[in-house]
């Protein structure tokens, strides 16, 4: 895959491209969506889990779990799909934390 | 040549009697923190990500990768056996809070359930545990740097 490829798919995403995009009103708001995730910590509290870590540990070693959910008031309608939102809220918190140096 | 032409002189060409130029040193601390780029973040990833559905078939090159917190990305290219054309496919799975929903090309959507939704979810599943310790070198439980 090409450079110009993943620009493409980067522009092709609906969240560079609301507007246009097919059922932006079903997308979940994770802006607002994160700002309710408890940190890891909060759960396992004996492991020394960094404070920011999102839910995706939880989820992926002990299973879908509700209080792991992000705390909006429209959840995702099945734990598949809070398993794969939370897989990508993970993921994206590693390449942050890659940036950051820490 | 007087002293006030020859200083702006040496301020327009140089001082010739310098020492031979010099490029400037590349700033290593320009990024400190990024040696690689997003793009080659994601490459990394995807060599894992690529595996976790078994093994890729002679003459297929597959990529699957995590492109934003609710984008994933299925990519294909084979060689077509009976035209001889490389071929490719690219699918994109987009997490929504009502389901997954898979758009391909020609403007197919379809939300994802049975077979289909329990893979894609254990793959991003394993996608995370593999990418954090192998590419991250983090405990994919706990976060923690692994030592």
């Amino acid at each position: 895959m090409t450079e110009q490829d993943l620009a493409l798919l980067y522009e092709q995403t609906p969240e560079r491209n609301r507007g246009t995009s097919f059922h932006d009103d079903d997308r979940v708001d994770l802006q607002k969506a994160s700002e309710g995730l408890k940190p890891y910590a909060d759960i396992h509290p004996n492991d020394g889990a960094p404070s920011n870590m999102p839910q995706i540990g939880g989820l992926a070693v002990d299973g879908y779990k509700m209080n792991a959910l992000p705390r909006t008031e429209a959840k995702p309608k099945s734990p598949d799909v809070a398993t794969a939102l939370n897989g990508g809220v993970g993921v994206m918190w590693l390449r942050e934390q890659y940036d950051l140096g820490a | 040549m007087s002293s006030v032409f020859k200083k702006a002189f040496s301020l327009i060409v140089g001082d010739p009697s310098s020492a031979a130029l010099t490029m400037p040193k590349k700033s290593s601390k320009k990024r400190p923190l990024k040696k690689l780029t997003e793009r080659e973040l994601i490459q990394l990833e995807s060599e894992i990500g690529a595996k976790l559905f078994g093994d890729v078939p002679a003459g297929h090159r597959r990529e699957f990768f995590c492109l934003d917190e609710k984008t994933w990305i299925w990519h294909e290219e084979f060689k077509n056996e009976k035209t001889g054309k490389m071929e490719s496919r690219t699918i994109r799975y987009e997490v929504h809070e009502t389901g997954i929903l898979k758009v391909q090309e020609g403007a197919r959507y379809s939300f994802i359930d049975g077979e289909e939704l329990r893979n894609l979810v254990a793959a991003i599943t394993m996608y995370y545990e593999q990418v954090a310790r192998h590419v991250y070198g983090r405990d994919p439980r706990t976060g923690q740097k692994l030592a």
